[in-house]
């Protein structure tokens, strides 16, 4: 698998780590338990179009956000976590 | 028809000719007291379970393809009970005891070989970890055997000792530890689900659930109609949160894949099963002489049932590494899994928040030794609706109240199991 | 010697006459020429009987041409490069060369487990999930040994593997795949717009099947600038995103590799596009005894006789049910062979059974009108057809579609992905047609290179189309008579009559029968048998074939050695050795090293005649006496700096950071959002917006990764950036009562004095001679301590200046050991950061501050982590100081059995202290705090040793008042 990193193109699988879901949003301090353990537990675990996170450890460091087909595995955008990063499509 | 030396002897005189199905192929019926979605080692046993230990063979096990196409068939078949926690070893440790008597009891021939599971160390902190795990196995009743680095090289004379990026300190050996045929399995278990009045249906994929007002379980929707239930069991390795979700159940669980390989034949080289603690490497040799070993996940969400190639690399490395000797051994075959990743490496083994829908899902790895016990205790909990002790610990609310199974640490990144 | 019988005059192109060579097998000497492959010169020399198969050991000969040979598998060279099941037809002679034949005792030709044939009746498919049950135990002790031993196939030396293996990554704009008269005009036509073109050719020779009138062909394709052509090197596995991995045998040929050369070479190749020409392997019949040696692929006479110069026998049987032999006949009359009989299929004629054991001895006949006539002849030349060689698009998850008109499974296209095939694999069969539909192929992907959705491919298409439309293959894959075994899978003994018994006994779907009976999963993968396992099966089933379908084809397409797939990470190559910039400094002084992580650390500094543990325990003694330093340099060091760095600080650490002052070092505990801790460290405020961090050694990179995270994912409003220092500096722990003293001689131009320097003081400034530094006092040991960072090139020197400048005080440096029993006897946690334990059962709860929200917070209120049960951090003390602990053992309550119920918690640190003569440890204990000044007993029964009665003390052995460090 290859991942087109934003900063540094499209750069082999072996350069990453993953973390995973992209879609959780933490919850604000005062959130209830069950949303935390929600937040820190719970997937959709889709099977098909997955939004995740992918960290270029071993190039530029950036946090990614990786749209990637979970049974396919396509990957058809990856941009910068950080907000107005780059976008490679 | 019983299996035996006589029969053996009988049918070979006769070509073989009248042997019987191993099971059926029935239409399914209208309805069953229980519907078991999966027919995997897990749902096969649950079956098995429910109708010899409960009474309950009004039972159909619906599964999607041919039974034993999922993780059951393409597992590297390792069995074992050598585990940390005192909440987890209770229920492979009775998952070893019906391994060891499961050939006779199936009638069925499941090939489990007791030739020992080795976990070498490389470290201190590695040799701490495995003496703190023997002692919990010790205190639990399981053997557990503390091998120095001389013992460890007699048991496997082609780890190279001398000349590797880490030392060999020592092993934690478990001898009744094994493997097994893991064909075998599914098809001893439907055989003896089958004459025990289980209906195994195959080719029949679940599309829907079926719910009164109440909001029980009354049956299930499939590519072959709709099936009443009186209860529904799910048993469904690597596709657990996309039926579960059916139900409208959102499950602590991501699915990951597990790449497996085997070598060509060759003869006996590697008598145990034998795990490295750095590199994350496991190895055994099937009866037919095959090197059977894998690795780590490939490390990302996936259902496609295949890897890539750094993890085939990793696993070759480490290979290299630790047996020297192998580097002219071919790779035969390499493939994947899909298996339910789980927030703290456990199963979930339990009621769900659906009355009359059950859960025995979430394996990680582990899930081809645990099918005995587990399947039993699943058996259980469906039939009374309440957990055996040994998966009471198993349940969904573990992490809401903060009691993960957790024995590697890893916390809630399915993958760092 | 013996002489080449079967070798013909004048022909066999690939063979060089005027370079004789000499080789052996089973020990007895023969002669081929250059350019023979073992198999061609073994039948040169009429040797029919070359191996013995898996599960009957029936005798078997050299059945293909081909790299998938099922039969003729031998073991190759001897000694440490003694290779098993190594296919006769792809070994290239040299000379010396040494096979010898495998599973098989004593001899070939007398093999005792042949006994297996006699009773194969009983030996059905799925024989051993009847039997054997009885009793239970003697599966393990009895059975299975036995049948282990008469499994396997080839033999490993046992030795490590002498030779080197290397991997290339490699990019090319357009791969393909097979060096065919496909291949090769696709390649051709694939550079005409300029794209990088790559060819792989899993032979030593281009030109595919019959490379005769192509070599001008292969000789301008050569000729090409920008095409790279890689022959013997298979591509066998094709992975996400055209990732393609191959294997080139850059030295399989040779006796040994020439020096500095690898034995073989994977090659990563990524490729955009993929043009796939990897042709057809021919199938054989199902007939009885269909497996004895001289029955023999068509294609592989044929290429024997023309490629080799070898006739394959005197008097040949044809058995065919297609075209592809039409001009086997005629060939083998040119080399002076006898044709006694073709049997077409079309006809209705067909063989039933094959006479002779080790060899073929003659036929029975059965003719349309179901007449039999006995044939004597040495050879049967065999043909069923062509499969295309799907394999490796099969890979990719797809399903095949079967042909009626082609009476094959073909290739399909998918949605997505950037492929054509072509040649043999698309069902084409005429050189010519390869070669047009090759070009159409190769200038469609030419043109998808230069600009992209620019190629029609409606030629290509039709091409194919119009090629299928016309087929009409003839049905036929299993003679309709006869009670002899008809073999399936060669390699696995797997016959007609296993996979009808496996569909009676309701194992029906194709991945049942192929796994309750083993067919196809020999070293040929199915290649030679699959086709005839659905062929039975639709049979027995009365399925068509297309209904059966086919199983799975895995990675790799041939068998790989795991060497190749290694490379040059093996040994100590494994993985890299981290070592400190004070590594050579310690291997001088005569240290010793630990491994940690990938790290080399050093563990203690032995003195001559001094055991570990007199070492370990002088260098504790220095440090609670006068002043030692030990290398602190594994230590995770991050940078931190921004007007929100002290926000940012409060939010990933369970204590507050935005009140330190600048100037101070604070103890920092970080918890994962499960509230289980992480890691801890020191923070040091260099400057109001200016942080230095220090992590564990083993959590360095994790916690970079995680800070990231924090800050480029969840909070980038934040206005901070770090960098990752863990390589820029040098670090070294500086401790003892007479550390102040060193460190005025090593730092002068700094006020280290305890009002200008106070415990936890944070200080940039110069040591030595100018040296930016770093200093710190912080303390690990519990004595008055300082850590001390300078660029790591001035690690040695600070180290020497250290040594040299400390003499007087009686410096002495010390390892990790004794840093871990300095730290035991003060009580500092360190393995009991294990993954398990929560601050508060470090008993650390007092750093979860209730003012801010930080990572961890919310959830360590769940009642499982506040349960009052757990276990929690304590020491423990030994009723008699001599009783030693280890770490892993466990802890009861005095006298309990031996339960998990009774199990109270386990060792996590142990030590002789010699400051307090005693054996120590720090354990994690249930409710171990309330039950300080209780006798538990600490159990080790995985060592048989007695429980050892300790008392529960607090953990903090030494001063617990932390007098010292303030000194």
């Amino acid at each position: 698998m290859r991942i087109p990193c934003p900063l540094c193109g499209d750069r082999p699988l072996e350069e990453f780590v993953y973390r995973g879901d992209a879609t959780l949003t933490r919850p604000a301090a005062d959130a209830p338990m069950e949303a935390w353990v929600d937040y820190v537990y719970l997937r959709d675990n889709p099977k098909g179009p997955h939004r995740e996170h992918w960290r270029h450890a071993q190039g530029c460091g950036s946090w990614l956000i990786v749209d990637r087909n979970t049974v396919t595995h396509e990957i058809t955008q990856a941009i910068q976590a950080r907000p107005g990063g780059e976008v490679q499509r | 028809m019983q299996y035996s030396v006589t029969s053996l002897v009988k049918q070979a005189l006769r070509g073989h000719q009248g042997w019987p199905e191993a099971f059926r192929h029935p239409e399914p019926r209208k309805h069953y007291d229980v519907v078991i979605i999966g027919g995997g080692g897990h749902g096969l046993a649950t079956a098995y379970y429910l109708a010899k230990e409960h009474g309950i063979t009004n039972v159909a096990v619906l599964e999607k393809g041919w039974i034993g196409s999922g993780n059951t068939g393409r597992n590297t078949t390792i069995v074992r009970s050598n585990y940390l926690l005192n909440s987890e070893i209770p229920l492979l440790e009775w998952s070893l005891k019906l391994w060891e008597g499961l050939s006779a009891e199936l009638n069925y021939n499941v090939m489990f070989s007791q030739r020992g599971v080795l976990d070498i160390f490389h470290t201190d902190g590695q040799r701490d970890e495995a003496v703190r795990r023997g002692n919990a196995m010790i205190m639990n009743g399981v053997d557990a055997v503390m091998l120095d680095r001389r013992q460890v090289l007699e048991m496997m004379p082609l780890v190279d000792a001398n000349n590797g990026r880490f030392p060999v300190l020592g092993g934690l050996l478990q001898p009744r530890a094994g493997s097994a045929r893991h064909d075998a399995v599914v098809w001893g278990y439907a055989r003896a689900a089958d004459r025990l009045g289980v209906d195994i249906i195959q080719n029949c994929e679940v599309t829907g659930f079926e719910r009164d007002a109440s909001g029980r379980m009354t049956g299930v929707e499939t590519s072959r109609g709709r099936i009443g239930a009186g209860k529904v069991a799910v048993c469904v390795a690597g596709h657990t949160s996309q039926v579960m979700q059916m139900a409208g159940i959102k499950l602590p669980v991501e699915s990951h894949k597990l790449q497996a390989f085997v070598s060509e034949a060759v003869k006996p080289c590697v008598d145990t099963v034998a795990t490295f603690g750095v590199g994350h490497l496991y190895v055994s040799q099937s009866d037919k002489g095959g090197l059977v070993f894998g690795g780590m996940l490939d490390g990302y969400n996936s259902f496609a049932q295949r890897g890539n190639l750094p993890i085939v690399e990793d696993v070759a490395e480490a290979m290299m590494m630790f047996l020297p000797s192998l580097g002219r051994v071919r790779l035969l075959r390499h493939w994947a899994g899909v298996v339910d990743m789980t927030m703290d490496g456990s199963p979930y083994i339990c009621k769900t928040p659906v009355e009359g829908l059950y859960l025995n899902g979430g394996w990680n790895y582990t899930g081809f030794k645990a099918i005995p016990g587990a399947a039993w205790c699943f058996a259980h909990t469906v039939a009374k609706d309440a957990p055996h002790k040994y998966n009471a610990p198993f349940h969904l609310d573990r992490f809401a109240e903060g009691r993960p199974v957790d024995a590697t640490g890893g916390g809630p990144f399915p993958n760092h199991h | 010697m013996t002489c080449q019988t079967h070798r013909l005059n004048g022909t066999g192109r690939c063979l060089n006459r005027s370079k004789p060579i000499s080789f052996t097998f089973d020990g007895k000497r023969y002669s081929g020429f250059e350019g023979d492959t073992l198999a061609s010169a073994l039948l040169a020399n009429g040797v029919r009987l070359v191996a013995r198969s898996f599960k009957y050991h029936r005798p078997r000969g050299i059945f293909t041409c081909d790299p998938h040979e099922p039969s003729a598998l031998v073991q190759l060279r001897s000694g440490a490069r003694q290779e098993p099941n190594v296919p006769a037809t792809m070994v290239e002679l040299y000379d010396g060369l040494e096979a010898t034949s495998q599973n098989r005792w004593p001899s070939l030709r007398y093999d005792l487990l042949s006994v297996n044939q006699l009773i194969s009746p009983f030996f059905a498919a799925g024989f051993y999930y009847k039997t054997f049950k009885w009793p239970a135990k003697f599966w393990t002790s009895l059975y299975e040994p036995v049948i282990r031993r008469a499994a396997g196939m080839g033999r490993l030396s046992g030795s490590i593997d002498p030779d080197t293996y290397e991997k290339v990554h490699h990019h090319c704009d357009i791969l393909v795949i097979g060096g065919g008269a496909a291949g090769l005009s696709a390649a051709r036509a694939a550079t005409q717009d300029g794209a990088r073109v790559t060819l792989v050719e899993e032979r030593a020779r281009l030109g595919g099947f019959d490379s005769t009138g192509l070599e001008q062909d292969i000789a301008a394709l050569k000729a090409l600038e920008n095409v790279r052509i890689l022959p013997r090197t298979m591509a066998f596995g094709w992975y996400d995103n055209n990732t393609f991995g191959a294997v080139e045998q850059v030295s399989d040929h040779l006796p040994v590799p020439a020096p500095h050369q690898p034995r073989q070479r994977m090659w990563k190749i990524v490729a955009p596009q993929v043009i796939l020409a990897t042709g057809a392997h021919e199938r054989s019949l199902s007939f009885g005894n269909n497996d004895r040696p001289g029955v023999m692929l068509a294609s592989a006479a044929e290429r024997y006789l023309r490629d080799y110069g070898v006739r394959p026998g005197s008097r040949a049987v044809i058995f065919t049910t297609n075209d592809s032999t039409a001009g086997l006949a005629e060939a083998l009359r040119a080399a002076g062979v006898t044709v006694a009989a073709v049997a077409d299929a079309r006809n209705g004629d067909e063989i039933e059974t094959v006479h002779g054991r080790t060899a073929v001895t003659g036929v029975t006949l059965r003719q349309k009108d179901g007449s039999r006539r006995t044939v004597d002849c040495d050879a049967v030349c065999v043909s069923g057809g062509w499969n295309p060689a799907v394999q490796l698009l099969a890979q990719r998850g797809q399903k095949p579609r079967w042909s009626d008109n082609l009476q094959a499974f073909l290739p399909q296209e998918m949605a997505g992905a950037d492929f054509l095939f072509t040649g043999s694999l698309a069902g084409l069969e005429a050189r010519e047609d390869c070669q047009t539909h090759g070009r159409m192929a190769g200038e469609a992907a030419g043109k998808r290179f230069a600009a992209r959705d620019s190629a029609s491919l409606a030629d290509y298409h039709s091409y194919l189309e119009a090629n299928e439309a016309r087929a009409a293959k003839f049905a036929y894959f299993e003679s309709s008579t006869g009670k002899s075994k008809k073999f399936i899978d060669l390699q696995h003994d797997v016959t007609a009559g296993d996979v009808s018994l496996a569909t009676r006994e309701g194992y029906r779907s194709v991945e049942h029968v192929k796994r309750y009976t083993t067919l196809g999963m020999a070293t040929d993968q199915g290649k030679t048998s699959n086709i005839h396992g659905i062929a039975a099966m639709s049979k027995a089933l009365d399925k068509p074939m297309s209904q059966v379908g086919t199983t799975g084809f895995r990675p790799p397409y041939r068998p790989v050695s795991l060497g190749a797939l290694a490379g040059r990470s093996r040994g100590k190559h494994w993985r890299p050795i981290l070592r400190t910039p004070l590594h050579g400094w310690v291997e001088d002084k005569g240290g010793v090293f630990i491994e940690s992580g990938l790290w080399h650390r050093s563990q203690y500094f032995p003195k001559p005649g001094e055991t570990m543990s007199q070492a370990i325990s002088r260098e504790v003694q220095a440090v609670r006496s006068a002043v030692g330093f030990c290398d602190v340099s594994t230590l995770g060091k991050i940078d931190l700096q921004g007007p929100d760095a002290a926000a940012f600080l409060d939010r990933v650490y369970s204590n507050g950071f935005a009140k330190l002052p600048v100037g101070k070092s604070r103890y920092g505990l970080m918890l994962r959002e499960d509230g289980i801790v992480m890691d801890d460290g020191t923070v040091s405020r260099l400057a109001e917006d200016h942080y230095f961090i220090t992590t564990t050694s083993a959590e360095s990179d994790s916690v970079i990764s995680h800070l990231e995270y924090c800050h480029q994912v969840l909070w980038p409003e934040l206005d901070v950036v770090f960098a990752d220092a863990g390589e820029d500096w040098a670090g070294i722990a500086l401790a003892g009562p007479r550390a102040r003293d060193v460190l005025v001689r090593i730092a002068p131009e700094m006020d280290v004095s305890n009002a200008a320097l106070p415990f936890l003081a944070a200080r940039e400034g110069t040591v030595l001679d100018g040296v930016p530094a770093r200093l710190f006092r912080v303390s690990f040991s519990g004595e008055l301590a300082f850590e001390l960072y300078v660029p790591s090139a001035y690690g040695r020197p600070l180290a020497e200046a250290l040594e040299r400048e400390g003499a007087e005080f009686g410096i002495t440096p010390y390892g990790v050991e004794a840093l871990d029993v300095l730290r035991i006897e003060k009580g500092h946690v360190s393995s009991e950061l294990n993954k398990f334990t929560t601050a508060a059962d470090l008993g650390l709860g007092m750093m979860m501050s209730k003012k801010k929200d930080f990572i961890g917070r919310a959830l360590s209120s769940r009642p499982g982590l506040t349960d009052p049960d757990r276990e929690v951090v304590v020491g423990l003390k030994p009723l008699d100081p001599s009783h030693s602990f280890r770490q892993g053992a466990h802890i009861t309550a005095r006298g309990a059995p031996l339960a998990p119920e009774n199990d109270d918690g386990y060792i996590t640190s142990a030590a002789w202290s010699p400051t307090l003569e005693s054996h120590i440890a720090i354990a994690l204990v249930r409710r171990g705090r309330e039950r300080v000044g209780e006798v538990v007993e600490i159990i080790d029964p995985l060592h048989g040793e007695e429980p050892v009665p300790a008392t529960i003390v607090y953990h903090h052995f030494y001063d617990p008042e932390n007098a010292r460090v303030r000194s």
